[in-house]
């Protein structure tokens, strides 16, 4: 030991060398107040009294790293010929398709599908957000691939270079294909994440890149400007970060086996499937409402739910404002505003819904959009925004949405149009259950999923970029959806 | 007004122009006036070498701002970049550590002399209003505009200082006084030194407190520009402007991890950040400019003409040539933008301001000519830059007529055959202006501005308040007295 630590020399009645947590724990302490002399020297001594000698070599990689004040690039230089050392011992059995790293309600659906369709599928999460999702919602976390000495709540089990890079070894052993979004898997948020592809690519395991969202715009990017100006409004920060966002879209086109972005196409430059949305539900959770009713808004007021986690994205002020219009002129309406509550209780506020006041800024219909589709519900969404829209209703089933196509602008008219028109709520309510299920369900998901994975895991020719053409694919033109819009607006007969 | 190195409203009893220890007093410095007096005398014989070895018993745990930053001048002097940079590093560091007295609205290079003398009277009440601004020579120099009772005492310039010295001596004192450093995107203090590069991050880290109103030529990235007709207009107007492509990028990429607050631009396109969104950054006083007076003859049609393809100018000839041809009477009176009084005339003889045909957005002429009266013609037809102002600014009650090269003559027409609709448009544009240009709106806006840049972000817990729905027409209906949307 060194003598110099005061710490060690207040606590010699301590066994130090019988008791490699302590060891360990000390060395965590010095690496935060940037002692790395002191780390490496303790992590000798651990080095001895630990079996695992991967963990041994990952922890001093991690605290070569974590000595930030005092890295230089050969400390750099050292950890990461440690961290491919380890790497390079480690078997790949490519036995399950992973999904990682945020714990995203999506990933959870992804999941179930490809299990469902009877694959061995696993949602391996980073952190749990606790706000809208339940610990049972995803099957594994990073700090269940801890070792036993890393106590909850220490550095380690935290946020470094240590726990991500044990969860990377997790995947590198056990995938054959991760999914990840655009700032990468367990790597990603590490100074190595541009060691992710080819580690993952040597050791045989495919990459499925998904979008979903702050992970991929860059604000100079996008070409609707309200968009731009609601991510200010609700993501601030995210302006300050547009390079590292745009550093690993470029890393990732060139890397992925596949991505599925959706309509997000302001800056990027390879899908392979051309989709409005890759987001899937569970449709047997989300039942079908069994019954409409037939208020106009007379004497029965039409209930409107509105799910505006974030309020400027979703343009939950042009919401409020048209509704508080529609009721000065003597429309009943109850406004039912969700957010930040868990899914099981969402599901039963939808089904007491009429129409699903979705968002009128973002250019897409989202999750929530689906879940009230899938609800049998009436959905406004933005689908009027030409850049992201038109390739979508061209090249995929956009076509076929049954939700009626909403700005702030039209709100107010489109809102009265679907209150006092019942039959039209029923109408394209029914559809909407029909088109939730036909791409948005969990089957749905095993078929696009599927198609990648026969294309990028056993090489079978499969048009991935015209999956969902409308002339092209069977799919489609199997059970089209029928409803009244066109382009997504309602056109009265003459 | 000339500006002037020894602006001083209250002299301090120990205060000394031309002084070391005055110029430390400013920051609150005064540790080793004594070398710095040496070695600035040093610096003005050109003796760098020996000035720096004035300081060199100043141990790096012991220098403060005032060394560091004579060592950067110095360094710099003698080429050796590498030392001064490294000096700068530490000016920035020390900067960032030390007390700051915040009691500043600064108005630094970028905002118009001008503007800055005029938009002081909004600036509130706690704060002095301050400009930097290069003089006659380039060189940079401070002005003290409003001072309220504060006692501001800007540094002395010394004598044979080099340019460095006296840019570095000025950005010191702002990041040290500035509550507010008002800027655009490019226009440097630190300008023609070594240390212009890192101005943003310099300006950023001492916490983050500078405002800035990017101007036209610094948003026009133009492989960022969507519409093509935008992108010819600037290869007409400044065709130079496509070898400044990655320094405009740059300098975007750099403000927005650095400032405290970005305004809109309204040629949106390749910003990444904005954090208050109005369509122009300009504000008047709505009683100094007289309204318009009917006119009974033919339809007077100004038109500045400084850049005729940038504005379309041919295109608006060619309309009104066509009109003529009809018999409509309509005359126009093309001339340089020139100074306020000629344009204060011009607007005075005028009906209509037909603004640029080609950019979108109105310019600050329009906001003068709409506080005039006057019918102002302006593209306002670009979805992606116009939508967002409607839906989240006050675009949606502008008056002004919204004209494209395409559609020029008919608007033309139509105001050429309805002279009630002149003077109902004029009185609603002197509204618009009193409304949203004006130094009230001013005034509101710039104690907003305040009270968010005072939330340090290195310290507070808290985020700072967001300012991005600040014009929002749901929200800003709250507060003010909702006008008709045009």
């Amino acid at each position: 030991m060194p003598p110099s630590d005061p710490y060690l020399a207040s606590r010699r009645a301590v066994d130090w060398a019988g008791n490699e947590a302590a060891l360990l724990g000390r060395a965590v302490e010095l690496s935060m107040i940037q002692k790395p002399d002191f780390v490496l020297h303790y992590l000798d001594h651990v080095e001895r009294a630990l079996i695992d000698k991967t963990d041994y070599k990952l922890l001093r990689a991690a605290i070569l790293l974590t000595v930030s004040g005092e890295k230089s690039a050969a400390s750099v230089r050292e950890a990461r010929d440690l961290f491919m050392e380890v790497c390079a011992g480690v078997a790949p059995r490519r036995e399950a398709l992973y999904w990682t790293p945020d714990c995203l309600i999506h990933n959870r659906y992804w999941n179930r599908a490809m299990q469902r369709a009877g694959h061995a599928s696993v949602s391996f999460m980073d952190t749990l957000a606790t706000a809208i999702n339940k610990p049972e919602d995803f099957d594994l976390y990073y700090n269940d691939v801890l070792p036993e000495w890393v106590m909850p709540g220490t550095y380690f089990s935290r946020n470094s270079f240590f726990r991500h890079a044990k969860a990377f070894l997790h995947i590198l052993e056990h995938a054959s294909v991760l999914h990840v979004p655009m700032s990468g898997g367990a790597l990603g948020r590490t100074e190595f994440w541009e060691m992710e592809a080819p580690l993952l690519h040597a050791a045989g395991v495919k990459i499925v890149v998904l979008p979903y969202g702050q992970d991929y715009y860059c604000y100079s990017r996008l070409r609707d400007s309200s968009v731009r100006h609601a991510m200010l409004a609700d993501y601030p920060l995210c302006a300050r970060s547009e390079g590292g966002v745009e550093a690993r879209m470029r890393y990732w086109e060139e890397h992925a086996d596949a991505i599925i972005c959706g309509f997000m196409t302001d800056n990027i430059a390879r899908w392979d499937v051309t989709t409005f949305t890759a987001f899937h539900i569970d449709t047997d959770l989300w039942q079908a409402k069994p019954t409409y009713n037939g208020a106009d808004g007379g004497a029965e007021a039409v209930r409107v739910i509105h799910t505006p986690n974030h309020r400027t994205f979703k343009g939950t002020e042009f919401v409020m404002d048209a509704i508080k219009q529609l009721r000065d002129e003597g429309l009943k309406i109850d406004l039912v505003v969700i957010e930040r509550m868990q899914n099981d209780q969402v599901r039963e506020v939808m089904q007491t819904g009429d129409i699903l006041a979705e968002q009128f800024i973002h250019p897409a219909y989202s999750l929530s959009g689906i879940e009230g589709m899938a609800t049998g519900l009436a959905v406004m969404a933005n689908l009027d925004s030409e850049p992201y829209a038109r390739f979508c209703r061209r090249f995929s089933y956009l076509g076929e949405c049954p939700v009626l196509s909403t700005t702030p602008e039209t709100l107010k008219e489109n809102l009265r149009l679907l209150v006092t028109n019942p039959a039209l709520r029923r109408e394209l309510g029914i559809a909407s259950r029909h088109y939730a299920e036909k791409y948005h369900s969990l089957d749905a998901a095993a078929h696009m999923f599927g198609a990648v994975h026969r294309k990028i895991l056993h090489g079978e020719d499969v048009d991935l970029i015209n999956l969902y053409h409308p002339l092209r694919s069977e799919y489609n033109r199997t059970k089209p959806v029928r409803h009244p819009l066109v382009d997504g607006h309602w056109k009265p007969a003459a | 007004m000339r500006l002037s190195f020894f602006s001083k409203i209250k002299k301090t009893s120990a205060g000394n122009n031309g002084d070391a220890r005055d110029s430390a007093a400013a920051g609150g410095l005064t540790k080793h006036a004594a070398k710095l007096e040496e070695a600035a005398r040093l610096m003005a014989e050109r003796a760098c070498g020996q000035a720096i070895a004035a300081l060199k018993d100043i141990d790096k745990k012991n220098a403060d701002s005032e060394v560091w930053l004579m060592r950067a001048a110095l360094y710099a002097e003698r080429d050796d970049m590498e030392k001064a940079q490294s000096s700068f590093q530490n000016l920035v560091e020390a900067l960032t550590h030390e007390p700051q007295k915040r009691d500043c609205w600064v108005w630094l290079p970028g905002i118009a002399p001008e503007h800055a003398r005029l938009w002081s009277a909004s600036v509130p009440d706690r704060l002095a209003s301050v400009r930097i601004g290069a003089d006659a020579d380039g060189v940079m120099a401070g002005e003290v505009l409003v001072a309220h009772d504060a006692d501001i005492t800007l540094p002395a310039r010394r004598e044979g200082a080099t340019r460095t010295h006296v840019a570095l001596t000025l950005f010191a004192w702002a990041v040290r006084h500035g509550a507010v450093l008002a800027r655009s995107l490019a226009a440097d203090v630190l300008a023609g030194t070594p240390f212009a590069e890192a101005e943003a991050e310099a300006t950023g880290r001492p916490g983050n407190r500078a405002l800035i109103v990017p101007a036209d030529d610094e948003v026009a990235c133009l492989s960022k520009i969507y519409d093509p007709c935008v992108r010819y207009a600037w290869l007409t107007r400044e065709r130079s402007i496509v070898q400044r492509e990655r320094h405009l990028q740059r300098n975007l990429g750099q403000w927005a991890i650095h400032a405290g607050l970005i305004v809109s631009h309204f040629q949106l396109d390749a910003q990444g950040r904005w954090d208050v969104l109005m369509p122009r950054f300009i504000f008047v006083d709505p009683q100094s400019w007289p309204a318009r007076k009917s006119g009974d003859g033919a339809l007077r049609v100004l038109h500045f003409d400084d850049h005729p393809d940038y504005s379309g100018t041919i295109f608006l000839e060619h309309a009104v040539e066509r009109l003529r041809a009809k018999g409509t009477a309509i005359e126009l009176v093309k001339m340089k933008r020139g100074d306020e009084a000629s344009r204060r005339a011009a607007y005075a003889q005028a009906d209509v301001l037909a603004d640029g045909l080609n950019a979108p957005g109105y310019s600050a002429d329009a906001v003068e000519a709409m506080a005039s009266g006057l019918v102002v013609t302006a593209n306002l037809e670009s979805e992606f830059n116009c939508r967002v102002y409607r839906r989240y600014s006050f675009l949606g009650e502008c008056p002004a007529r919204s004209a494209t090269p395409e559609s020029i003559e008919s608007v033309l027409t139509a105001l050429s055959r309805d002279a009630g609709a002149l003077d109902e448009i004029g009185a609603r544009g002197r509204e618009y202006v009193a409304r949203h240009h004006s130094l009230d709106t001013a005034a509101k806006l710039f104690t907003s501005i305040d009270e968010c840049l005072q939330v340090d972000p290195r310290v507070e817990k808290h985020p700072r308040p967001s300012l991005a729905n600040y014009f929002h027409p749901k929200q800003w209906a709250l507060h003010h007295k909702p006008a008709a949307r045009a």
